[in-house]
């Protein structure tokens, strides 16, 4: 197909769109002042609370995401449709919906908050709250991505590995997760990559305590007002942590695309 | 008897009953739709039947009584110790073929190393061991296919589906990989779903004809595919088949009225049913009615004539008889007219039709 002219004008305004505002703030960025303002201690937790709660969500994300994936993609049940829709939730809700929600259930008088704290365990304004606000609004990602990959390569391997006397757990180990790894890596890089920006949820259910719950997005909105200089110099760090972050899921996502051809 | 099945698919009106002997290669033909794959599905048990029972080796696969009478057995797919071929070789992509051919043994909980040196052995069979290190996108369709019999043969089938294995290769490998097949199936209890009447004459101890999900004929593969029972064998075979009723020294056939001289020898008594059947290479199509004693002739309308390759065949609604590309030229003008179709008396079978010579197998 030979792409018409009036599409990459509309396609470069696009660009355009998204890249300009990046343009904008890295000329903001005070580069005499730059390594100072992300060094300072207020920093230095925030970035490191990130990090920490996001590896931790992404975690959550693979453990309890790849088999919401394996029964969304292999098992037929009564309602399936509507509970796929519920589990993708997460991606359409506000963020401070979510953390609403979330505060209704693990806070101090929610569902099972009462449950947690006869077990002595407090989560609501703590960072196991980071952790689980951003697992729910990163799980749907990697679900997403995952059961796509499931449904792609179909189940005539697993088939084939179950005839020749593989248990269905020795079928998943050994034929069923390898060949869908390129997505279960980009899944749970997508699901980092949304952990880390993850603001609305954090700010409702776990609140904005230094070193406890102020993630780097929470520290960039709160230095905005006083010191706009290091809210720049910040949020200049969290792009380039993204960018990371999407290179690497597109270098992942590139052997599953080829694998898949050659399945075909 | 290693291997007995009975199969009840209401939806599809599939009801089947096969058996397979200790060591005995069974092919199964028939047309498209038959049933053929949801048989080997169900004895896979990758399909549920709604009714029936199958037993390997002792060992019940599934036993699902109709109408939920009774209790109900089914064995998962892993635990039945049958392996199933597919046209496609669908070896793990992730895996080298040495890996691939291992899989099996290393699922029945054997240690890596012996896994390997079994799949070596196997690879080895199948005349395909400077092939372990590589993957499967590395491979050609006949060398996947290799291997992946030596998958499934190493993970020691009591029984071993093949369903169309030569189908999707390339016609210049196939005659290797059949005659790979012949060598490892000799003494083994499988079952081969095929279009191919060459794979059941070079494969088969016995071949079961299935049509609209209903066992029509079985036997060896003379038996059934020499002297054919049924149109769809008969056109398996490439055999004209003529039936109808004996009457003294002819055979009259009912629709299009016609009655033909035979040597019928000892094939049935006056008034049974019996068949006719004779290669069209064998049947001459002339203008006048061939003097020639030893020849037993029928006046038919020659319907068409159709090019096939470096022969035609000439078709009337009774016989079908290959002619050269020459002949059929002078024939062009008669389509429509009647001519004579003769047979040599030596190349026509004639049998009984009911056949109640055959020994059912037990």
């Amino acid at each position: 197909m030979t792409v018409p002219r009036w599409v990459f004008a509309m396609a470069g305004i696009g660009a355009a769109f998204v890249l300009l505002p990046l343009v904008a703030m890295v000329l903001r960025v005070n580069w005499a002042e730059f390594v100072p303002l992300i060094s300072s201690e207020a920093s230095v937790a925030a970035l490191l609370l990130s990090l920490r709660t996001s590896l931790a969500a992404t975690l959550l994300c693979v453990i309890f995401g790849v088999p919401m994936a394996l029964v969304l993609a292999r098992t037929d049940f009564w309602g399936q449709k509507v509970l796929r829709s519920l589990v993708l939730l997460p991606l359409v809700l506000p963020p401070v919906v979510g953390g609403i929600a979330l505060l209704y259930t693990f806070g101090r008088r929610g569902l099972l908050g009462q449950t947690f704290e006869l077990l002595g365990i407090e989560i609501a304004f703590s960072t196991t709250a980071v952790v689980i606000a951003q697992t729910f609004v990163a799980l749907p990602f990697l679900v997403l991505s995952l059961e796509g990959a499931l449904r792609t390569v179909g189940s005539r391997y697993e088939a084939v590995g179950a005839t020749l006397g593989a248990s269905p757990t020795t079928v998943l180990r050994r034929i069923t997760l390898p060949l869908v790894l390129p997505a279960v890596l980009s899944g749970a890089v997508l699901s980092f990559a949304r952990a880390l920006g993850e603001f609305g949820a954090t700010l409702t259910f776990a609140g904005s305590l230094q070193g406890t719950t102020r993630t780097l997005p929470l520290e960039i909105y709160l230095q905005r007002e006083t010191d706009p200089d290091t809210a720049v110099a910040l949020s200049l760090v969290l792009v380039v942590v993204a960018v990371i972050i999407v290179s690497l899921a597109h270098r992942t996502g590139e052997p599953s695309r080829r694998r898949a051809r050659a399945l075909s | 008897m290693t291997f007995s099945l009975d199969l009840h698919v209401a939806e599809r009106d599939v009801s089947l009953h096969l058996d397979v002997a200790a060591g005995e290669t069974v092919a199964i033909l028939g047309p498209n739709g038959a049933g053929k794959s949801t048989l080997l599905g169900t004895i896979a048990g990758l399909v549920t039947p709604d009714s029936g029972r199958a037993e390997l080796n002792g060992t019940v696969l599934f036993d699902l009584p109709a109408a939920g009478s009774g209790r109900r057995i089914w064995r998962p797919p892993h635990q039945r110790g049958v392996s199933l071929l597919a046209q496609e070789a669908l070896l793990f992509p992730h895996l080298s073929a040495l890996d691939n051919v291992a899989f099996g043994p290393r699922s029945a909980g054997v240690p890596a190393t012996r896994a390997r040196q079994t799949a070596t052995r196997w690879l080895r069979e199948v005349d395909a061991e400077a092939l372990a290190a590589r993957r499967p996108a590395e491979l050609s369709g006949g060398q996947a296919q290799r291997i992946a019999v030596a998958r499934a043969l190493a993970s020691d089938p009591g029984l071993l589906l093949l369903d169309e294995p030569l189908a999707a290769l390339d016609i210049s490998v196939a005659p290797a990989v059949r005659r790979m097949l012949r060598r490892v199936l000799f003494d083994r209890s499988a079952v081969i779903v095929t279009h191919d009447v060459l794979d059941a004459y070079t494969l088969a101890d016995r071949v079961v004809i299935i049509e609209d999900g209903r066992v029509v004929d079985q036997g060896t593969p003379a038996e059934v595919l020499d002297r054919p029972r049924s149109a769809f064998a008969a056109g398996l075979a490439g055999l004209n088949l003529i039936t109808g009723i004996r009457r003294g020294d002819t055979l009259v056939v009912a629709d299009p009225a016609t009655t033909i001289t035979i040597d019928a020898g000892s094939a049935g008594a006056d008034g049974d049913p019996i068949s006719l059947a004779v290669r069209p290479a064998a049947v001459t199509v002339t203008f006048d009615e061939p003097a020639d004693p030893a020849r037993t002739s029928v006046r038919a309308e020659l319907i068409d004539l159709e090019p096939r390759g470096d022969f035609v065949r000439a078709r009337s609604a009774l016989l079908a008889a290959d002619v050269s590309p020459k002949d059929a030229a002078g024939l062009d003008a008669a389509v429509g007219s009647a001519l004579w179709f003769s047979i040599p008396s030596a190349a026509a079978m004639v049998y009984p039709t009911g056949r109640s010579e055959r020994s059912a197998p037990s």
